[in-house]
């Protein structure tokens, strides 16, 4: 668990009543001359074209199996790869960098909250980084804000996809299907 | 009109993991002088929900819906400037370890000092003068002494008094404390809660206690709120959460509330951990835990309502409320428990939960 109070969530300054900073690196960072270097992920992004970025970028879903029973929780595992040397950043929707679906349903909901506001992010990957997530679906539908509803046996697909416009056409998404029987 | 009030206030951090749903439609509000206890297992958003009080959620975090009305005033409409003198002069804060609010740089009187200059305009030897009868107030020996001493040369519980010591100084309308006893051991922490309720009493000053501690809860406040994964679960008087509870999860923190010196995990005896903030589990996010869950607790998320109409008691005004299957008519079984109390005090007492029937609980 992240906690707050460890967290760069908090605000912190010199004023009484708000947390200390332990952790004020601000002048060791000046005395090591660190404003004075290039920053290269910076230039890399000023420079590379956006449809070459995305290339740079791979997204795959898997799932712990091909079947399922009925009401067995379905584990699943979201991998982002940047294939380049250098660091590449995406510009999302929202801050929510990425969503996950079932048949298309975002987080297996009818209320769709992938894009709580207009405000964009972007979501960052080091040079050569790999993410990992792993979800569990509970096989069920969330209709309301109240009510989860279980589905039937069948086929279903999970996808899962950066949080950027038509995504599955510029690779930055990833599906798979399971059944539940 | 309260002093606080608190309505459906939401806050999310925006992670790369997900979106962690850290504060979900919780209201309550503290009235002028009134000890107002909030309760819940790690994890469970009650300092998130107080540094929101102060406006201290920095990104990733967002508060993204609700209102903070302080004496009728909308806090999340105000800009930094109106806020900063609010925060420490009318709202003050205790955080959880003493070592977060004093800066180890600064000897401690002089960080006193600076807050009194700072909010009431006192000049420097007023200041002084002021904080070493603060000082005083809370219990530190010889404090024209020690004013000039570093927050290393005080022990954790003097650290605290003087963290206490530099809240009050302001004469604040609301004081959070947000465990200000945890990293402390069980017989300075009683003399600590003693302290505080005493000079809330003594100040006029409303307390938002958080603590893991129902028993703390007990001893000091007049209304709890429990909360769970990020929701308020039950809200009441504190003798109607100590003798009637009515959500399990209070049950289970009940059940686990130790006798005086016995230091033993207070929570070990609700099996399991809070589910993930990330990922809630359908339904009501406690039916993992619950030994009275059925097969409809993983499908309906319960409301607050009173548990003993079932009318709504989501609002800021409700006294009392539990979000339990149970009183929306939903569950199929009864809630089997019945709590037993012997003794005078309700920290001393000895309590015994006894499990009557249990639900299905292979959901
Ligand atoms: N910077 C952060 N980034 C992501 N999540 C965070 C951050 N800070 C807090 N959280 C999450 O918010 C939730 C609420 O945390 P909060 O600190 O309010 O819990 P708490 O009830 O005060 O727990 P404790 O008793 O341990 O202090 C937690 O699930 C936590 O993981
Ligand atoms: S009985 Fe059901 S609704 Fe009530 S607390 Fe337990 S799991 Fe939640
Ligand atoms: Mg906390």
């Amino acid at each position: 668990m992240r906690r707050i109070y460890e967290s760069n969530a908090l605000r912190r300054d010199d004023e009484p009543f708000s947390p200390t900073d332990p952790d004020d690196r601000r002048w060791t960072k000046a005395l090591a001359g660190e404003h004075r270097t290039i920053n290269w992920d910076a230039f890399s992004h000023a420079f590379m074209p956006g449809w070459l970025r995305e290339r740079a970028i791979t997204v795959d879903i898997e799932t712990s199996r091909d079947r399922y029973e009925v009401g067995e929780p379905v584990g699943f595992c979201v991998t982002m790869r940047n294939r380049f040397p250098i660091s590449v950043k995406l510009q999302t929707r929202s801050p929510v960098l990425w969503t996950w679906a079932v048949d298309g349903l975002v987080d297996a909901a009818k209320i769709d909250r992938s894009n709580p506001t207009e405000r964009r992010s972007v979501f960052s990957f080091g040079r050569g980084e790999r993410k990992r997530f792993e979800r569990t679906w509970s096989q069920t539908i969330r209709h309301s804000r109240r009510e989860w509803v279980p589905v039937d046996p069948g086929e279903y697909t999970l996808s899962a996809a950066i949080n950027v416009p038509n995504a599955a056409e510029r690779g930055l998404a990833a599906e798979t299907t399971i059944s539940i029987e | 009109m309260a002093l606080l009030e608190v309505e459906d206030l939401e806050v999310r951090f925006y992670t790369e993991d997900g979106v962690v749903n850290a504060v979900d439609g919780v209201s309550y509000r503290i009235e002028r002088g009134e000890k107002f206890g909030v309760v819940g297992e790690s994890g469970a958003g009650k300092s998130v929900t107080a540094l929101s009080v102060m406006r201290l959620i920095d990104n990733p975090g967002q508060i993204e819906g609700g209102e903070i009305r302080f004496k009728g005033e909308n806090l999340l409409d105000m800009d930094e400037e109106e806020i900063r003198s609010i925060r420490g002069s009318e709202i003050a804060m205790v955080f959880q370890d003493a070592q977060t609010a004093l800066n180890p740089v600064y000897s401690v009187g002089e960080q006193i000092a600076e807050a009194i200059r700072l909010h009431l305009g006192y000049d420097d030897e007023a200041a002084r003068d002021r904080t070493i009868e603060m000082l005083e107030r809370v219990g530190i020996p010889d404090p024209a002494d020690r004013y000039s001493d570093y927050p290393h040369q005080f022990s954790g519980g003097m650290q605290q008094r003087a963290v206490i010591a530099m809240a009050l100084s302001c004469d604040p309308d609301l004081l959070i404390c947000d465990e200000p006893t945890t990293a402390l051991d069980v017989t300075i922490e009683a003399q600590i809660l003693e302290l505080l309720d005493e000079l809330a009493d003594e100040f006029g000053t409303a307390i938002q206690l958080i603590t893991h501690d129902l028993g703390v809860v007990a001893e000091t406040c007049d209304r709890v709120m429990v909360m769970y994964a990020g929701k308020p679960v039950e809200k009441a008087p504190v003798e109607d959460i100590y003798y009637d509870p009515k959500m399990p999860y209070t049950v289970g923190l009940m059940s686990s509330i130790p006798r005086i010196g016995d230091e033993r995990d207070r929570l070990q005896t609700i099996p399991g951990t809070m589910p993930d903030l990330i990922q809630l589990p359908p339904g009501c996010s406690f039916h993992p835990r619950c030994p009275y869950a059925e097969e409809v607790c993983t499908q309906i998320e319960p409301p607050l309502v009173d548990p003993e109409t079932g009318e709504p008691a989501e609002g800021v005004d409700a006294e009392r409320g539990a979000a339990c299957l149970a009183y929306t008519g939903d569950l199929q079984n009864e809630l089997g428990y019945e709590v037993h109390v012997e003794g005078e005090s309700h920290r001393s007492a000895v309590r015994d939960v006894e499990e009557i029937t249990g639900g299905d609980t292979d959901v």
